[in-house]
């Protein structure tokens, strides 16, 4: 960025620093209040001061002793792995074709596959469920991954970096001797690294989330999420806020490091995307 | 054998070809698309506009009975529906002032910043991050009236404190306001996105012509802007209504008194909180209508979009 | 390798956009062959739909006889280097130069040698391990030709491949490209828009227009006797002066000059080079004096150009060498050299030589 477009006069740029302080503090407070109170030992929970005097892991210990949510971490980092990767590998192909050629109903199948993006888990709910039921998959990794594999946003989003993708590198391949498939993944992939990168952490982070659909589809302990699991010890142990607070603490914390690699990036993928958690 | 000839040796023999299903290349690439794209998006939609013209309750066992448009008429005379559409209107008349026009300048404050505003905009982005599950939880733990943080800070002023959970308005501001605090940030990079495209040059000229930066906002930025704000106005509005799902279901599950429910809570209460199929499918059906008219107000929007660049 | 190539009325059209039509062409065995014309002209939808990235409308291509018409770009050996040369970003200079042996399953020990081979021939042997961004135009252009070259192929296809470099180094790499391929004896045809190119290069040369080809012929030859108005008038730098006019019973009158030549009767027109218009001074031969007022004066060093105006029209002039007498604004007597010009009718075709007689220069009077 080059010098400022616009430079406020010094009382307004007082007043929005002021205005944006707050709004920063609004959001690391309680951030720091989560933090600390994981780490309070029992007596301190109800104390006002966000700190612990006393640092302890006890919370943790009771999180992992008392409760599955070692287990809920496995099920959400799997499901959110093979749900990822097969959400990747059907958007590349499909964004690829609609890239890459001009063929008789490509029109009409992308502007079906931008319509599903205006179509919210909701509106789908009942016949999925029912669908869900006739199969016998509740409670299960397939109920949380199959229904979900078509990304509309990943397919459109990876067609734009396609489509500004140099032509003349795939008329090469393609003169090298490489197939269409050949040509994806040699020449083209290499080169979208960083933007294949932003949008994997995003629709990790999507489906890491996530909320309704496991909520629909998950009932026993054995395929419950990290949101799952955190809803039902707000329900279940309603007075053991040191431990809630360490559930909380763990299972944001993978989002915000892998935010960090990629800040940057996965703020425009956000943007792109219209995802908003 | 040398290079040469190993080269000569892979040498492929040229075929005389005709075009072999050429056609149906692009298609293999889309099946794996297509297929879960008509089963669980497509086929569902359909099959609910069927559903919604049916009474069931979701037993298998149980015949579906064929009622017309009763299920419509249920829904538009329950006084489920009454309250969810206030309170749906209440969430979006309180969005936009939250959610769409406090943001604006603070992105233009920020933008003014250049990278030092940097910092501000990846904080007030984090809220984007977190999951609503856990906003609405730690937003329940301080509201608790034993153990809140907020309740505590209160009592300690002097003052006291009811869980706003507990009554009905107190509950619908306490969503809209963490709803608020989810998505400002979000929006905020959607304007600093719109404002990243307007030229610098342009800004200079008015400059030169002696316009001031007020002048240069007003007639300037907020025209060119002006698609910007309209799509944030058009996203938030649909945020308003579906992402807030997440919030009521943990917090209030539509209470108090149906305080806090909204189209896409009805629709969930209908179908698997009564296990009415029939009246749930059709406020579905209701819903799906409510949002082609915004989508389709969207498109109006971007194809301006596209007029003003040119 | 060198093989021969063959279009039969090959034609392309892009909705109903005609970009080539009714295209014939054999490229016999070795020959270098270039494609020339203004942009839009076809030439380089021909080469891809020779190429194979471009799918033809109507007609066959044969390539040693064999009808690769409906051939995969993938399947017909054949190597292209591209205007941007189109070398991939992500992989050094060997893996560019080596992938398509690569595709071929050719032993890694053989690519690597062959890779050596091709990039010492083209002098970038040091540069292997580079990346692309790493190296200059003039690299990235020999790095795009080692990639054509190491698998040799059953024929070149360039399409424009030194647009890219600034005019010196243009100037040195088409000799060495012409000097490539006549040891490497391998068919090539060419792409470009650049006639120095083409005269300079190409054993034969191919001047198309609007979708058509205009003339096939060696380049001398074709500069000699331009078969049409428009190849006239593309070939050569200056371009030809060029006098429409009208044939009567009594001759041709086009421009300055009146002819006596036997054609028949209606609108015709004259054309003679820049170099064919001499000084008067220096000869005497009066019939084709024109008398023109001098309007502008370029002197290149070597050779001057002389813009002058007649009452009949702008005339230009190519002299070697330099004449310290000649001022802008001075009047100037030259002639036209007649065994040089050419004729063209109605249609624009070239009509024979031997239709020109005698002539008089009209202004001269």
């Amino acid at each position: 960025m080059t010098s400022a477009p616009i430079t406020f006069g010094r009382p307004w740029r007082v007043a929005f620093h002021i205005i944006c302080l707050a709004l920063c503090l609004s959001v690391l407070v309680p951030m720091a209040l989560v933090v600390g109170t994981a780490f309070k030992p029992a007596n301190e929970i109800y104390d006002l001061s966000p700190w612990p005097s006393q640092p302890t892991l006890a919370n943790f210990g009771r999180l992992f002793g008392e409760t599955e949510f070692l287990l809920y971490m496995w099920n959400s980092l799997a499901t959110t792995f093979l749900r990822v990767v097969a959400q990747l590998a059907i958007a590349i192909l499909a964004a690829y074709a609609f890239a890459r050629w001009h063929f008789t109903g490509s029109t009409l199948i992308f502007a079906l596959t931008l319509g599903a993006m205006m179509i919210p888990h909701q509106l789908v709910m009942i016949p999925i469920y029912i669908m869900i039921a006739e199969l016998g998959w509740f409670d299960t990794w397939a109920a949380l991954i199959i229904p979900n594999l078509a990304m509309p946003f990943a397919v459109f989003l990876l067609r734009q970096h396609m489509m500004s993708f140099p032509k003349e590198l795939l008329d090469a391949a393609e003169m090298d001797g490489a197939g269409p498939l050949t040509a994806l993944w040699r020449i083209m992939l290499p080169n979208l690294g960083p933007a294949l990168a932003a949008l994997t952490i995003v629709l990790s982070i999507d489906c890491w989330n996530e909320y309704f659909w496991p909520m629909l589809v998950i009932d026993s302990p054995g395929a419950r999420t990290v949101q799952l699991g955190i809803r039902e010890f707000l329900e279940e142990n309603f007075e053991d806020f040191g431990a809630l607070m360490a559930g909380v603490t763990i299972a944001s914390l993978p989002v915000l490091l892998v935010f960090f690699l990629l800040q940057r990036r996965i703020m425009e993928t956000f943007v792109a995307s219209g995802l908003k958690g | 054998m040398d290079g040469t000839t190993a080269v000569a040796a892979a040498r492929p023999p040229v075929r005389a070809g005709r075009p072999r299903f050429r056609g149906l290349v692009p298609w293999l690439y889309l099946a794996p698309l297509l297929a879960p794209l008509i089963l669980f998006v497509y086929w569902p939609l359909l099959h609910t506009a069927w559903l919604s013209l049916v009474r069931w309750n979701l037993q298998p066992g149980q015949a579906t009975e064929f009622v017309g448009l009763a299920n419509y008429a249920g829904v538009l005379e329950s006084s489920l529906f009454a309250d969810a559409s206030w309170n749906s209107m209440i969430y979006v008349l309180a969005a936009i002032p939250l959610k769409v026009l406090l943001p604006l300048p603070v992105a233009v404050f920020l933008w003014s910043l250049g990278r030092a505003g940097g910092t501000y905009r990846t904080i007030l982005f984090l809220p984007t991050l977190i999951s609503f599950v856990i906003v609405a939880v730690v937003v329940g733990w301080m509201l608790n009236p034993i153990a809140g943080h907020v309740t505590a800070l209160l009592s300690w002023l002097g003052m006291g404190f009811a869980n706003p959970l507990a009554t009905p308005d107190g509950a619908i501001i306490t969503i809209i306001v963490l709803s608020a605090w989810k998505v400002f940030g979000f929006n905020v990079l959607l304007y600093l996105a719109g404002l990243a495209s307007i030229r610098r040059d342009l800004i200079e000229a008015m400059r030169l012509d002696g316009a001031s930066d007020w002048v240069i906002l007003r007639r300037l930025i907020w025209p060119l802007l002006s698609p910007t704000t309209f799509f944030v106005l058009i996203a938030t509005v649909i945020f308003s209504l579906q992402q807030v799902f997440t919030p009521i279901d943990i917090l209030t599950e539509g209470g108090p008194e149906n305080g806090t429910t909204n189209f896409f809570y009805m629709v969930y209460q209908l179908a698997f909180r009564t296990f009415d199929i029939g009246r749930g499918a059709a406020g579905t059906v209701l819903l799906f209508l409510l949002l082609l008219v915004i989508t389709l107000l969207k498109l109006r929007v971007l194809e301006k979009r596209v007029h003003y660049q040119q | 390798m060198a093989s021969s190539i063959e279009f039969q009325q090959v034609a392309k059209h892009f909705g109903r956009v005609v970009a080539v039509e009714a295209f014939s062409l054999s490229v016999q065995s070795g020959e270098f062959l270039a494609l020339v014309g203004p942009s839009g002209c076809g030439k380089t939808t021909s080469l891809r739909m020779l190429a194979g990235l471009e799918t033809s409308s109507e007609g066959r291509i044969l390539l040693d006889g064999a009808d690769i018409t409906g051939t995969p770009a993938k399947d017909r050996d054949l190597a292209m280097v591209f205007q941007t040369y189109a070398l991939y970003p992500h992989m050094d200079v060997a893996a560019n130069i080596g992938f398509a042996l690569e595709m071929r399953r050719v032993k890694r020990a053989d690519v690597a040698a062959a890779v050596q081979r091709a990039a010492d021939r083209l002098g970038i042997g040091e540069l292997l391990g580079r990346f692309p961004r790493e190296l200059s135009g003039g690299q990235r252009q020999r790095v795009a030709v080692a990639r054509a070259i190491v698998r040799d192929p059953r024929a070149f296809l360039f399409d424009e491949p030194l647009s890219n470099l600034d005019a010196k180094l243009r100037v040195s790499a088409r000799a060495e490209l012409r000097r490539l391929q006549r040891d490497l004896g391998t068919t090539t045809v060419y792409v470009t828009h650049d006639q120095a190119e083409a005269m300079t290069m190409a054993d034969r040369i191919v001047v198309m227009n609007a979708g058509r080809i205009e003339q096939v012929g060696p380049p001398i030859a074709v500069y000699d006797r331009p078969a049409s108005l428009f190849v006239a008038g593309f070939l050569g730098s200056p371009a030809m002066n060029v006098w429409s006019g009208r044939a009567t019973a009594d001759g041709i009158v086009a421009g300055p000059l009146h002819l006596q030549a036997a054609m028949p009767e209606g609108p015709a027109t004259l054309g003679i080079r820049p170099e064919h218009i001499h000084l008067a001074a220096s000869e005497a031969r009066r019939p084709t004096r024109i008398a023109a007022r001098i309007v502008l004066l370029e002197t290149l060093g070597a050779e001057m150009l002389i813009h002058a105006e007649t009452p009949a029209g702008p005339v230009l002039v190519r002299l070697p060498g330099r004449a310290p007498d000649l001022a802008e604004g001075a009047t100037l007597d030259v002639f036209a050299d007649l065994a040089q010009a050419h004729l063209f009718g109605a249609d624009g075709r070239r009509l024979d030589d031997a239709a020109v007689a005698e002539a008089r220069a009209v202004a001269a009077g």
